[in-house]
């Protein structure tokens, strides 16, 4: 050891002193400057938390005192952020004070609270604290939860600072745990940000917590440089509770090592300062070590009355008090008072059985809380058993319900598959009957025409045969008359009875060509047209009709030829009747099996809605369904135009 | 002397006709027949010059049995005998080999010119069929040239020289496709051309379109 070391120790020990003198710190007495210039009670309360705060690692008693007043400030003008803030720091003064439950209950007040109004910060800070408290319980599993959950919010506030806080307090629960690797390096990750961010506290605290890890691994080197490294950061700090915890931690490194003076010097340190600012754990665990170092060096006295201080702390800790009266077991042991060690032993053992009860208790509860989370589990289990046969019965009704709507739309499906079905069958039915009545029709229409022309073939051969024949043969027997003897009147007469009997003649046979065509019996409807328009365009002076023909020639059957005779004459018979027309036009086109007629005159036209029923339309009407054939009127005053489809595949052939 | 038999089924006139040509010197009337039947069995044992022959006979065929006669017999000369003036009738008896026509009604010095005329070879025909004939024939050969057209075959002839299509011409006149597709083979058949293009040309050679 160096002497500039050694002015550098002696510097900071001094600087101790100062500050434990004083009991105080630069920005202590800045605040209370503050304090007592400030006239506001909100100002008052918050400069009474902020020293309380301040006090928190240098004086707790002082601490509980200015959260007192803070709070008495906080609640005389209902300032809710103010109250909540003071019950977290009475938590952590709790904490600190190692009255872990009203701890807890002073930060679930909070958590509540900040719930309600939704501030993270403070969730998170409460999240934290009782990490810490959990942790020192010795609920490690709690402690690490609350610890994430804390680590979470702060990551969701970017607060680097507390996130290093809250990893080097994983890092002490890692330690509990026996985890070192990973306790190092979390702390390593929580060195590195508090270097970063120039966080001292953090660095100081941090360091401790290096130390202790290599203690445990029995690395005395390091552990005794980062306690040291952590010394000084709290040093700088003025961290009285930094300080006494690293002296004390360094001195129970040097009694492992037997290294008894080193260890009481160190011990001493602690206690001197734990001493003056009421750090009670620390106290006693310090006076623990000094009694026990003591003892170590036979100095017996000694070690007695630090031990018998550590009792008088009155500490609830059953471990703490275990370990003083195993201390005092062994110094009585070491004085040769059996009796005494006896009864310190009877203590000691009853605290261990105690504390083993407790743990067994506390396993049996654990064994409890799991058999009855079990039993749960197994309720569940049941639960969700009957929930799935409910599923599953839910299931087969929906499959049942499935097959019912499946099942319902095929009968639908069928039963519109067989009503179409039937309902085709009705309509052939039904076409069949309208078939069968048009065939009827056209049957009624075909024997009425079959009758006329019957009809009128009979007195045309009446006619023709009978009197044209007797006509003529009267003719005869007249014209065999010999004229010799006659006078010229007689004469006269004679050859007017002869031209009287001709005109008779021509009448008769005019009038039963036109009942039956000749042309058309004997020959076909083309040449029986032609006979027609020219005896028409002959007879009739006023119209010229002109008759064309185009195509192969149709051989139809006589009755569809006498159907087709009979509307165009009576078409071009109304023609010369009725249109005044000039010329007429009479057309026939055959295309394979069409035969296009069209009837065209130059006339003055007729209303189609009456004027034609008087034409002799019933007559056409009758002849063209018997046809089945299209029948088109287009007229208008310039003349009239009417057209005629007929499809020969659909007349009965020959 | 002409030797003249008569077939009619109308006894009353047999004796009217055989009456009038009693008197007549040159004309004999050597047998008279009501059917067909009893004037073939007759042929087989007597030829005649002259047979008057009715169309219109109840069981045969006027015309037929003209055919058959003049093909069997071409010595025998036949004037048909009728009540029909329909031209298809003489025209269908003449060339069945009939040589000459004569309606009913005839008077005795057409009948009498009648037997003369073609007992000497030459064809007869009273005036007024000749006419009629005559009329006819020139009727029908003037259409061929010029076709004469509908007005609506003048329509669509014109929307077809303007490009028209089936579609376009029948929501024009307010007529179907199917009507217009019809009249158009009716004009084509009528120009005798095979195609639009030919009906076009054909009508613009013929004066329709202009």
């Amino acid at each position: 050891m160096n002497f500039s070391k050694c002015i550098c120790i002696l510097f900071f020990f001094l600087l101790g002193i100062i500050g434990v003198s004083q009991n105080s710190t630069p920005k202590i007495d800045s605040l209370k400057i503050e304090l007592k210039t400030s006239i506001q009670t909100f100002e008052k309360a918050k400069n009474y938390g902020s020293i309380a705060w301040e006090y928190l690692n240098i004086d707790l008693e002082q601490t509980e005192l200015y959260i007192d007043s803070s709070l008495a400030l906080y609640e005389s003008i209902k300032h809710k952020k103010g109250i909540s803030n003071s019950y977290y720091r009475y938590g952590v003064l709790y904490r600190k004070m190692g009255d872990y439950d009203k701890a807890i209950s002073s930060f679930k007040v909070i958590e509540a609270y900040a719930q309600m109004i939704k501030d993270t910060s403070t969730l998170a800070d409460c999240a934290y604290q009782k990490g810490v408290i959990y942790g020192n319980k010795g609920d490690y599993q709690k402690s690490l939860e609350a610890y994430y959950q804390s680590l979470e919010l702060y990551k969701l506030l970017q607060n680097i600072k507390s996130q290093a806080l809250v990893l080097n307090s994983v890092g002490i629960v890692q330690k509990n745990l026996k985890n070192y690797p990973k306790a190092i390096e979390i702390y390593e990750e929580a060195v590195s940000i508090y270097k970063a961010s120039n966080n001292l506290r953090g660095l100081s605290d941090t360091y401790g917590n290096l130390g202790n890890i290599y203690a445990i691994k029995n690395d005395f080197d390091k552990a005794i440089k980062y306690f040291e490294r952590s010394l000084q950061v709290d040093k700088k700090l003025k961290n009285n509770w930094g300080i006494a915890i690293n002296n004390m931690d360094m001195g129970k490194l040097y009694l492992k090592q037997n290294k008894y003076n080193q260890a009481i010097k160190l011990l001493e340190k602690a206690l001197l300062i734990q001493t003056k600012y009421n750090f009670k754990k620390e106290l006693t665990e310090t006076l623990i070590g000094l009694g026990e170092a003591n003892r170590l060096k036979q100095n017996y006295k000694k070690s007695s009355f630090y031990l018998d201080k550590a009792l008088s702390q009155n500490m609830e800790s059953k471990s703490i008090n275990q370990s003083i009266y195993f201390q005092l077991f062994l110094l009585n042991q070491d004085q040769k008072n059996y009796i005494r060690a006896l009864e310190s032993y009877k203590i000691y053992t009853n605290l261990k059985d105690s504390i083993y009860q407790e743990k067994k208790i506390k396993s049996i509860n654990d064994l409890q809380i799991k058999y009855e989370s079990k039993v749960k589990d197994e309720e569940i289990a049941s639960q969700k058993l009957g929930l799935n046969l409910k599923e599953n019965l839910i299931l087969k009704k929906q499959n049942q319900l499935r097959l019912a709507l499946f099942g319902s739309i095929v009968f639908l499906i069928s039963s519109i598959g067989i009503w179409m079905f039937y309902r085709q069958k009705q309509k052939l039915k039904n076409k069949e009957i309208e078939a069968l009545n048009t065939q009827k029709e056209l049957n009624k229409l075909e024997a009425l025409i079959d009758g006329e022309e019957n009809e009128r073939k009979r007195i045309a051969q009446d006619l023709h045969d009978g009197i044209n024949g007797d006509l003529s043969v009267i003719k005869y027997k007249i014209t065999s008359i010999k004229q010799d003897k006659f006078i010229q009147k007689e004469k006269e007469e004679f050859n007017m009875a002869i031209d009287m009997l001709d005109t008779a003649i021509e009448q008769v046979r005019r009038i039963s060509q036109n009942l039956v065509p000749p042309s058309l019996q004997n020959f076909n409807l083309i040449e029986a047209l032609k006979q027609f328009t020219y005896k028409i365009s002959t007879t009739n002076t006023k119209t010229k009709i002109n008759f064309q023909y185009y195509g192969e020639y149709l051989k139809l059957n006589k009755e569809v030829e006498t159907a087709i005779y009979r509307i165009i004459q009576e078409l071009i018979t109304n023609i010369t009747k009725h249109s005044q027309a000039t010329e007429a036009l009479l057309q026939i086109n055959n295309h394979e099996k069409n035969m296009h007629i069209t009837v065209e005159d130059n006339g003055i036209g007729f209303s189609t809605s009456k004027g034609f029923k008087g034409l002799g339309l019933k007559n056409i009407e009758s002849r063209v369904a018997f046809l089945n054939a299209d029948f088109l009127i287009d007229t208008n005053p310039n003349g009239t135009t009417i057209t005629i489809d007929i499809n020969t595949n659909n007349l009965k052939d020959d | 002397m002409i030797n003249v038999i008569i077939l009619d089924d109308h006894t009353m006139v047999l004796k009217g006709i055989e009456t009038m040509l009693t008197e007549e010197s040159g004309i004999f009337v050597s047998n008279t027949f009501s059917t067909g039947k009893s004037l073939l069995d007759y042929l087989t044992t007597k030829i005649p010059n002259i047979l008057l022959l009715d169309i219109n006979l109840p069981e045969s065929n006027g015309i037929e049995l003209c055919g058959f006669i003049t093909k069997t017999y071409p010595e025998i000369s036949i004037i048909g005998l009728s009540n029909y003036s329909d031209t298809g009738f003489i025209k269908n008896m003449m060339r069945n080999g009939a040589k000459g026509y004569l309606l009913k009604n005839t008077s005795k010095n057409e009948l009498i010119e009648a037997i003369k005329t073609v007992s000497s070879g030459i064809t007869y025909l009273p005036k007024t069929l000749r006419k009629k004939l005559l009329d006819e024939s020139i009727g029908i050969q003037s259409s061929k040239f010029i076709p004469q057209l509908t007005r609506r075959e003048q329509e669509i002839l014109e929307c077809i020289a303007n490009e028209f299509t089936n579609k376009e011409i029948a929501d024009k006149l307010f007529i179907s496709t199917k009507t217009v597709e019809s009249h158009r083979k009716n004009l084509l058949q009528k120009f005798a051309v095979r195609n639009t293009a030919g009906l076009i040309k054909e009508a613009f050679i013929k004066g329709l379109l202009n």
